[in-house]
């Protein structure tokens, strides 16, 4: 993985980690819920990010 | 429509909003659909008097009056003959006085037949909506699942400091800029200058597919969370434009949420 993809990743994975409170939000409205987002990007492997309330 | 604008969103901002609007949609879809059984369970529990009043409708009972007597029904009307077997059969369980009397409808004939007319409504309509209840008890939409895609163009944004002196004089009071205000601006140069000594190799755990050879990454959430704080005052930001659909370009980016119930 070049240093710019590399880059690339994980400007990524922040703007996922971002979405946690959002997801965090909604799974205490929906607790029996599972959320996950993946996203394709050309030249980067996919990522799957995945939420779910621990028991 | 013609006027709508494809907008640039932060990609966290525009991928929270979709998911917050598609968990909105379900959630108000099935709250409508239990508003509505409410509704009809509390309309069949009325007593009957009271569920006359509120969901039959007065032409109703004129149309049944006509069919049953040939006319709507009056204190002492004139009961055609060939009727009057047909309404003593309705009104048999009424037998304190006579309901006919010299082929005209008597005061207690009248009040016993009204009841019965109103009885048979009142039966017919709560049989009708029982019947709805027990269809949508059957169908009732419950949204278990589902998936969500989205085609986007990604870009990155570059966040610079605002120049507090240009930000002052722009003000119309001319006193007061407020600190740390940033704005957007589109760059992709400064990649080169940012997160270079970043790595992601704590917290990540590498599995490879023993037949597919695929490797997959697996981050926990407190890695997410380190990654977070780490950039959190990077001046780069993913922007996400969705695609409109008669886009014809093969190079983009795509999301999907999916959301199912354990």
């Amino acid at each position: 993985m070049t240093p710019a993809q590399q880059q690339q990743l994980q400007l990524l994975l922040a703007e996922l980690a971002r979405l946690g409170p959002v997801a965090e939000a909604w799974l205490r409205r929906q607790p029996d819920k599972v959320i996950s987002i993946e996203v394709h990007t050309p030249g980067l492997p996919p990522l799957t990010v995945e939420w779910q309330r621990s028991s | 429509m013609s006027d709508f604008q494809y907008v640039s969103l932060g990609f966290a901002e525009f991928v929270g909003q979709l998911l917050t609007e598609t968990f909105e949609a379900t959630i108000n879809a099935q709250q409508y659909q239990l508003r509505r059984y409410a509704e009809l369970q509390a309309a069949i529990d009325l007593p009957d008097e009271q569920f006359l009043l509120q969901f039959i409708d007065p032409q109703l009972v004129f149309t049944r009056e006509t069919l049953i007597a040939g006319s709507p029904i009056a204190r002492q009307m004139i009961v055609p003959p060939e009727r009057q077997a047909f309404i003593l059969e309705l009104t048999e369980e009424f037998e304190e006085e006579s309901v006919i009397f010299k082929n005209r409808l008597t005061n207690y004939g009248f009040e016993a037949l009204r009841a019965v007319i109103d009885e048979q409504l009142v039966d017919e309509q709560k049989a009708s909506l029982q019947a709805l209840l027990n269809r949508m008890e059957q169908a009732r939409l419950v949204v278990d699942s589902g998936e969500i895609n989205a085609k986007l163009e990604l870009s990155s944004l570059y966040q610079t400091a605002t120049d507090a002196s240009a930000e002052t004089a722009a003000g119309n009071d001319g006193k007061t800029a407020v600190s740390g205000v940033k704005r957007l601006a589109a760059s992709d140069a400064v990649l080169n200058t940012t997160l270079v000594n970043s790595t992601l190799s704590s917290g990540v755990k590498e599995l490879v597919d023993a037949e597919t050879l695929e490797k997959t990454l697996f981050l926990d959430g407190a890695t997410l969370d380190k990654t977070l704080a780490a950039t959190a005052d990077s001046p780069v930001r993913i922007s996400a434009k969705p695609l409109p659909s008669s886009n014809s370009s093969s190079v983009y980016s795509q999301v999907t949420i999916r959301f199912k119930t354990v």
